[in-house]
């Protein structure tokens, strides 16, 4: 019997089950996503990317920085501290409800309440939400709430590159609506960018990096990118868009160094890749009053 | 009669020899470009891991930077190398595998040209800037598209040989190869379309580029050095594959498992698609260990002559590198494991170790038992293979192993939110600088792979000319009387 | 395509056979213990079958990510629908979108000390029965007139004071929440009052 046309036929209903499953039923699930809408600004997060931003996502593109550099912050899980508001007006009883919840707790004091440095206390720090919950229940349960006892549950995100500064909680869907391509990179030989624009506001320190890393960071890897720059005879005066290098790197006498307009353009792209915002499928830590 | 001239000796009974020979023009052609975009594919991938020690080494360029480089040699060496090499493997397979002459060989040789210019146009393109930003799909839209009509061509001899097989019952070898073949063409036009002519919108294009560079190396270039290994392995050992059960297993659990890999747990997109994902790609072991089982023992280093050897060091080194790959593909599937391996080297080691180890071995097995048959051999010619095997484990060692090591030392620095960055990139330093080493010994490798084509497709050109009727030294001239 | 004239199977034929053996047990048993763990793995951090496309990263489940959002506490919630209604109720015909008022004729909301003077006493009483007679505003003098709007629910009116009370872009922010309970509380007080409210008139209401 020819089972070739058999073999054929099987192979192409085998990847067609795969790109429906990992193709097909993405698109129907996330086609119609939406940004959402800030409740106090009326902004959209994510924002739509315009002007030099936009053309900067393209030079971002066209030079593979992708190859290096990752935008994705990764969150691997979120802890709640318990902080302790306000102790109300029965400080004992609240001190033996305290410990019932854990026993651990063994030096607390009432005496911290004589005055308010109680305020902001942590009670309990980096707890997972089970334990969160039970804690939750329990005082509900001792009837804190009458004693008087105020207390705030504060929910962050966590992860190693949140713990890192890179950001603050994981990237999802939404963040890259606006994105053609999206380029989440493969590899970190270079640091992850979702937030640089917000820890590296300054323009002139990304230029000075663009032109060449080593100026900027010691010992980085990264190769320069000096034909993103024009090096031209100083007029007049010095342009005022000049890089201003160190001796070691300066060119010589009577020159400068110049951005081009694409060196501007990533730029201005850097800097758009700024905060993030909380979105529903994406909570960020609950804000420090 | 030359070979030249005709495609069959009505008289020549069908032996391999006979067959391989047949299709002189097409595989010449494809090993030959194969060869020579391997050489350059290791060029750019030496010059950009060079820049990296070496940051402000032709940075006044824009053509020559790092990121350009790369994205052309990615381009270089699975499309110029890896597809074409495996086209004239699935073509070579077919023919012996149908016991049949090659059909369309000329024309073959034709549209592998036309393949070469599609591959020039989108290097060119990438390196002026017009990268579509898609690592490992980096072909702007007018060499892809270019690209896919060549391929969907270049099929063409492949099915009309298999169509034309006097051997009737398929070997498993051919499954892979229809199955390879229908899935390179599927998966390609699918990462042209959706990425390129009908682009999705926002993070379903990382989805679809996740789905199509898995594809491109799971379901393309890893079920043809399965067909090798089926094939070579046996033939090689004078053994046979114990069990046909297994074989389908093999085959079907790559058709069913493989395609869904390539999307990482941590992916921005709904945590669904990447359990999934990785859940089927720690399944990828099964096939793999069934491929194990079907050639388990069987010693093909034995061969009578040298490129015999040689061709049987390949495919046991492509079967090692695929052992290696499945368990390890396996255990990187495990959260613990790809939380600290996601974003490192670890990536690269395993694209060397998929692409070079796996695929490249097998497909270099198979072009030494094709291209020894074009011309008469010679003990140089089986010396090169030697040196060239030799020098290419030792690349493919020493570029895994380094990128390995450097990626789970930077993977274990990025986790700990105590070290700095710049901690990280250092501690992977050391090991990095020795898969510039591997990088190098493999351009190397890749020259003496390319010395040995033309070196043989010279040899056959002259001994066409001198056997040749009409134009070589014994031409008969008509005397005018 | 030349027919070939060579025997079908012939002779120096090396093609490798395959052989009968049954799969290997270990093979299958390898396989049901990945499968099992993919399985495992896919509910655990996949979010089992529910397939949900707003499940990412380490929320397990939608009761999951629910408890984890912000409470939005009403105000929030105010300030979304006050926005809205603000134009809907055409009350940015007059005091503009971006509630600069109009110099001369209108009376800006943004940075009002009327708005920011905490309380709420007044700003409802003008909202339900309008205002008449001339007011100072930021420095400003403003004699026009504005009708009441008692046709809008207390719900529309909170939100709306709510939103005006607490535009971030206005650069307003009193913290302060209108609820509809409050409307209620002055619309019950004034009822049966047609008449617009005078600026003196309401600076005899105390403002709690």
């Amino acid at each position: 019997m020819n089972f070739g046309p058999f073999i054929f036929l099987g192979s192409f209903v085998a990847l067609l089950i795969s790109w429906a499953g990992l193709i097909l039923v993405p698109q129907l699930q996330l086609k119609d996503l939406q940004p959402e809408t800030d409740n106090t600004t009326g902004l959209s997060k994510p924002a739509q990317p315009a002007g030099m931003a936009l053309q900067g996502a393209s030079v971002y593109r066209a030079n593979g920085c992708n190859y290096c550099h990752s935008q994705q912050v990764r969150q691997t899980s979120f802890y709640y501290d318990v902080v302790l508001e306000a102790a109300g007006d029965f400080p004992d009883v609240f001190t033996r409800t305290l410990m019932e919840v854990n026993p651990k707790w063994e030096d607390f004091e009432a005496e911290m309440f004589a005055d308010s440095s109680y305020e902001g206390e942590v009670l309990f720090k980096n707890i997972d939400q089970f334990r969160k919950n039970y804690i939750e229940k329990s005082f509900e349960n001792a009837g804190i709430g009458d004693l008087g006892v105020k207390i705030k549950y504060v929910f962050r995100p966590s992860g190693p590159d949140i713990s890192r500064g890179w950001g603050q909680r994981g990237s999802v869907a939404t963040d890259y609506l606006y994105d053609q391509p999206v380029m989440i990179g493969q590899q970190r030989v270079g640091p992850d960018l979702t937030t640089i624009g917000a820890r590296v506001p300054d323009e002139t320190r990304q230029l000075l990096h663009l032109y060449n890393p080593r100026s900027v960071t010691d010992g980085s890897t990264m190769p320069a990118y000096r034909y993103l720059f024009k090096k031209q005879a100083i007029g007049d005066e010095p342009s005022p868009t000049a890089l201003p290098l160190a001796d070691v790197f300066a060119p010589e006498e009577g020159f400068e160094i110049v951005p081009k307009e694409e060196a501007l353009q990533l730029v201005a792209y850097l800097k758009s890749l700024n905060v993030q915002s909380a979105l529903f499928t994406a909570p960020m830590a609950t804000p420090a009053e | 009669m030359s070979d030249l001239m005709s495609q069959s000796s009505d008289n020549e009974p069908c032996t391999s020899d006979v067959i391989t020979r047949s299709g002189k023009l097409a595989f010449l052609g494809l090993f030959g470009g194969a060869g020579f975009w391997l050489v350059f594919a290791g060029l750019f991938s030496l010059v950009a891991s060079v820049k990296m020690h070496s940051p402000t080494l032709l940075a006044d360029c824009s053509w020559m930077s790092y990121g350009r480089l790369k994205g052309a040699a990615n381009g270089m060496l699975m499309f110029g190398f890896g597809t074409q090499a495996a086209i004239a493997v699935s073509l070579w397979l077919v023919a012996i595998l149908g016991q049949t002459k090659v059909r369309l060989s000329a024309l073959t040789l034709g549209l592998s040209k036309l393949y070469n210019l599609a591959i020039v146009i989108g290097v060119v393109g990438i390196m002026y800037g017009d990268t579509s930003g898609f690592v490992g799909f980096e072909f702007p839209r007018y060499a892809s598209g270019l690209l896919l009509f060549a391929f969907i061509a270049l099929a063409l001899p492949v099915f009309i040989t298999l169509h034309n097989r006097t051997e009737r019952q398929l070997y498993p070898s051919l499954w892979f190869v229809i199955g390879g073949m229908l899935w390179f063409a599927w998966v390609y036009s699918t990462g042209i379309l959706l990425l390129q002519v009908f682009p999705v919108r926002g993070i379903l294009s990382a989805a679809v580029h996740g789905w199509v560079v898995n594809g491109l190396t799971m379901v393309w270039l890893l079920p043809i050095s399965v067909a090798v290994i089926l094939y070579l392995i046996p033939k090689l050992a004078n053994a046979a594959i114990p069990s046909r059960l297994t074989a389908v297993l093999a085959f079907w659990g790559i058709a069913f498992l493989a395609p869904w890999g390539g999307i990482a747990a941590g992916t921005p997109l709904p945590s669904w698609v990447g359990a999934i994902s990785t859940a089927a790609s720690a399944l990828i072991l099964v096939p793999i260990l069934c491929v194990y089982y079907s050639v388990a023992g069987m010693k093909p280093v034995r061969g009578n002559n040298p490129i015999d050897r040689t061709s049987g060091r390949f495919v046991d080194f492509s079967f090692l590198c695929l052992l290696i790959f499945g368990v390890f593909t396996a255990i990187n599937s495990f959260a613990v494991v790809s939380a600290i391996t996601e974003f490192t080297y670890v990536v690269d080691a395993l694209r060397v170790l998929a692409v070079y180890g796996v695929a490249g071995s097998a497909l270099f097995a198979v072009a030494y038992q094709v291209i020894s048959k074009q011309a008469p051999n010679c003990d140089m010619c089986a010396r090169f293979a030697g040196m060239h095997f030799q020098l290419f484990r030792l690349g493919v060692v020493i570029s895994v192993v380094s990128f390995a090591f450097a990626g789970l030392k930077q993977g274990r620095a990025l986790a700990n939110p105590d070290l700095s960055f710049a901690d990280s990139t250092a501690s992977a330093n050391i090991m990095f600088k020795f898969s510039t080493i591997g990088e190098l010994i493999l351009l190397i490798a890749a020259l003496l792979f390319m010395t040995y084509v033309v070196g043989m497709t010279v040899r056959s050109l002259m001994a066409d000319w001198k056997t040749c009727d009409w134009c070589g030294p014994n031409a008969k001239v008509e005397v005018a009387s | 395509m030349s027919q070939d004239k060579h025997n079908p199977k012939s002779t120096g034929s090396d093609l490798p056979s395959v052989g009968r053996l049954a799969l290997p047990v270990w093979i299958l048993i390898v396989a049901v213990m990945l499968g099992y763990r993919g399985c495992i793995y896919v509910d655990n951090v996949g979010g089992g079958l529910s397939f949900r496309p707003e499940l990412y990263g380490p929320y397990r489940t939608m009761a999951q990510l629910d408890s984890v959002q912000p409470s939005t506490g009403g105000i929030e919630e105010a300030i979304k629908k006050g926005r809205a209604q603000f134009s809907g109720a055409g009350c940015g015909a007059c005091h503009q979108a971006n509630g600069q008022g109009l110099p001369g004729a209108f009376p800006p909301l943004a940075g009002s000390e009327w708005v920011l003077e905490e309380g709420h006493e007044r700003v409802v009483r003008i909202v339900l029965h309008g205002l008449n007679g001339p007011i100072t505003v930021k420095g400003t003098k403003y004699s026009s007139q504005m009708p009441g709007l008692p046709q809008l629910s207390d719900e529309s009116i909170g939100n709306i004071l709510t939103y005006i009370k607490n535009s971030k872009e206005w650069g307003n922010e009193t913290g302060e929440w209108i609820t509809p309970a409050d409307v209620k509380a002055i619309r019950d007080e004034t009822a049966g009052r047609t008449k617009q409210w005078a600026p003196s008139d309401l600076a005899n209401v105390p403002n709690k």
